[in-house]
């Protein structure tokens, strides 16, 4: 039987068992292949670094379940490069209703509240309904909106949070997400006060945010796994991305040579009629 | 009183709006009904149910898994209940059985509605099956992707429209439609979810087109009337594209520096 | 009464719509104290609404378990389920706490992923089945198509550093600039509904159906 008859007959099997290969066999024996820094990813690493003390980086997420292997290796990135800047305040708030069991499992992970103080390096408000309402109300007055952090502690007990009321006090604003908050964070902090944003996001987002970027709204796009991979190597500080980028190159390569595949045998069939 | 870098972003919001109202009036009230384009798409609704019809398997309708009340789909989720009219009339017309998947609550005693009022209107009213033709799956986007994937399989649909805002489930759910043998029409705004239909669908329906087959088919006049205006409101914007370009190549930023807010 | 209660919503939408927007252009202390405490309004209203999409879900699986309606055993564990996540987060007092940490990652998470995950397979599927160069446009897309992955994945860079450049050209020129035109079509769109929806042309979000 040729590869043709085979594939006609049963081509999402073997197609599936290729795939599985292709991711599997590089996770037991990594190739090491060079992940090179593209220019998103490096923007929002120098806005980053740019950062100074007493500087107010709120970070977004709506992390869940389904996206979380794309965006919480950036998410993690992200934050132990903000937990390495001294004085930088930080405020985690999130936009999904998973959000903050990741946002939990990311301090802790980073060992956060043993590296700085609670309340007065970083505060975690939880999950606020409302999506963009919920957006427009951290960046009018977030006193005004919520009354306690993620934990039910009161706000006026949290000294970083009396120097922060509204957009004007944000530095930056990371999103993390694959959902329209990236959009409303546009709307309501860059659009009213001008505050810079970045975002973290899954691959197929980067499109749209991509035509923001080049428009110099944005200072930087963390693009999915290997946007992550890039980040890691630039705190040099190694983990999951990395370890997934040589299955990624081999799968995209499986699905070029699948398009070529199918291509050449539409084209050789045309020949033989 | 007007805030600095406001004035622009007013002063369009105000001439965008003033097209579209005013679009809406003289439609609304049949003084000028702009007309649309037809779509080939539109052809393609009638094709693929036709094609059901003579197979003697089902049709399958999804608008989508966001709610009427998203902020970024809901023109989109309702532009997928207008085609829904359109293909539930057809559907009773050629005598095949159709079949609604509903993801959102809110969604669902709208498209009980429309699908009632067509069989209704085609004279097969007790055809309509409650909790049947028209069924709530799950809020949940994976949820309802596997209730809507499970119901292509077990029923072997030979026509799937997939309208409305998916996000993405997109791609499984059409492929599982052309794993099924069914010919697919689709169409969203979600730019993301388009490259999917496109690779896996007969027809596609790009961003606007898929409002505009609404308005289309729709017979209210009032949804031609807002495509137009909205066309009026693209126009001015390549104006301001092309002149700005002009300027900008010419070293002048004032355009933009006006735009900035 | 429909009728009196569809112009009264109306009128508080305009009223609630005119108040946000000209709080973004105006600069007025009345008017933004307004316009915070309606926007804080929204994010309270939103938070009941999960709550009753909660009550909706049970009182529509409830239905059809004592209908025995199609696939009702799934209605059943879907509630039992919901009663498990509500009680651990009500008992622990957390979503957070290691309980439902737990049940969080025995349940949602694998089941989450891997549905999400399927993309791969099937993107795999459809890369063989339907990127058929059958037109000039198809062929296009499929080239655009492989340098694209050729620039994202870091073997692209490994095999040429020309394959990745040629996907970032296509990328800032071709792919911005597309988006650009579709981001400013949904902007305009979604202005349009907002203002059909303002003057009460649109009546689905009122709960009528047209």
């Amino acid at each position: 039987m040729s590869l043709r008859e085979v594939l006609n007959r049963n081509y999402k099997q073997v197609i599936y068992i290729a795939l599985f290969l292709s991711l599997a066999i590089p996770l037991i024996s990594p190739i090491g292949l060079p992940v090179p820094v593209q220019k998103t990813t490096l923007g929002v690493y120098n806005k980053i670094e740019s950062l100074k003390s007493g500087d107010v980086a709120v970070i977004g997420s709506n992390i869940g379940a389904a996206i979380y292997a794309e965006v919480y290796p950036q998410y993690i990135a992200v934050l132990e490069h903000l937990l390495r800047k001294p004085g930088v305040k930080i405020v985690l708030v999130g936009h999904g209703i998973e959000a903050p069991i990741w946002a939990e499992r990311a301090l802790n992970e980073l060992n956060a509240p043993n590296r700085k103080t609670y309340g007065v390096d970083f505060v975690h408000l939880g999950y606020i309904a409302g999506e963009e309402a919920a957006i427009a109300g951290l960046c009018r007055d977030i006193h005004a909106l919520l009354k306690v952090d993620h934990g039910g502690r009161p706000l006026s007990d949290l000294p970083m949070m009396n120097n922060i009321r509204n957009a004007k006090d944000f530095t930056i604003v990371i999103d993390f997400t694959a959902s329209a908050d990236s959009q409303y964070w546009l709307n309501q902090a860059y659009a009213s006060y001008g505050t810079a944003i970045g975002f973290g996001l899954t691959a197929i987002k980067v499109p749209d945010a991509y035509a923001y970027y080049m428009a110099g709204q944005i200072f930087g796009i963390i693009e999915s796994l290997s946007g992550a991979a890039q980040y890691e190597n630039l705190i040099h500080k190694p983990g999951m991305a990395v370890t997934g980028m040589d299955a990624q190159s081999l799968a995209h390569l499986l699905y070029i040579a699948l398009i070529l595949l199918g291509n050449i045998f539409i084209v050789t069939q045309r020949r033989v009629k | 009183m007007l805030m600095a870098g406001k004035a622009a972003w007013a002063l369009i919001t105000f001439v965008f709006s003033a097209l579209m109202l005013l679009m809406l009036y003289l439609s609304s009230k049949k003084i000028y009904i702009p007309q649309i384009r037809e779509h080939p798409g539109v052809h393609a609704i009638s094709e693929a149910v036709g094609r059901a019809a003579e197979m003697g398997r089902p049709v399958s309708f999804s608008p989508g898994t966001s709610s009427l009340y998203d902020a970024k789909y809901a023109g989109d989720t309702a532009a997928a209940l207008t085609l829904l009219n359109a293909v539930a009339r057809e559907a009773v017309k050629s005598g095949s059985k159709l079949i609604v998947g509903i993801s959102q609550p809110t969604v669902l005693p709208v498209a009980q509605a429309i699908v009632k009022t067509a069989y209704t209107m085609e004279g097969k009213a007790e055809e309509y099956v409650e909790g049947d033709t028209v069924r709530f799956y799950s809020p949940d986007q994976w949820g309802f992707a596997s209730s809507y994937m499970g119901m292509m399989y077990r029923e072997r649909v030979a026509a799937n429209f997939l309208f409305g805002g998916h996000a993405a489930e997109a791609l499984i759910l059409a492929e599982t439609g052309a794993t099924v043998g069914a010919m697919q029409v689709s169409g969203s705004t979600n730019v993301y979810q388009l490259p999917m239909f496109l690779v896996s669908c007969d027809y596609t329906l790009i961003g606007e087109d898929q409002l505009a087959a609404a308005a289309y088919l729709s017979p209210d006049p009032a949804q031609k009337g807002t495509v137009f205006g909205q066309d009026l409101a693209k126009l001015i914007c390549v104006v301001l594209i092309v002149i700005g370009a002009i300027l900008v190549t010419a070293g002048s930023k004032i355009l933009s520096q006006l735009l900035a807010s | 009464m429909a009728g009196i209660w569809r112009s009264v919503a109306s009128a508080a939408l305009l009223i609630i719509s005119m108040v946000i927007m000209l709080d973004f252009a105006l600069k007025n202390a009345t008017l933004q104290a307004l316009a915070t405490d309606l926007n804080n309004w929204a994010v309270v209203v939103a938070a009941f609404a999960l709550g009753i999409g909660a009550y909706s879900l049970i009182l529509r699986h409830g239905r059809m378990i004592t209908r025995k309606g199609p696939l009702w055993p799934y209605s059943i564990i879907l509630l039992v389920t919901m009663l498990v996540f509500v009680v651990t987060g009500l008992v622990t007092g957390s979503i957070t706490s290691p309980q439902y940490n737990w049940i969080y990652s025995t349940i949602v998470m694998p089941v989450s992923s891997s549905l999400y995950g399927m993309n791969a397979f099937f993107i795999a599927s459809a890369s063989y089945r339907a990127f058929k160069a059958k037109s000039w446009e198809a062929l296009v897309l499929l080239v655009a198509a492989i340098f694209l992955m050729l620039k994202n994945a870091p073997i692209g860079a490994v095999i040429s550093p020309i394959l990745p450049q040629i996907g970032g050209e296509i990328w800032d020129f071709a792919t911005a600039t597309g988006m650009r035109a579709l981001l400013i079509g949904i902007g305009i769109g979604t202005l349009a509904l907002g203002l059909r929806v303002m003057i009460g042309q649109e009546k689905t979000p009122l709960g009528g159906a047209e």
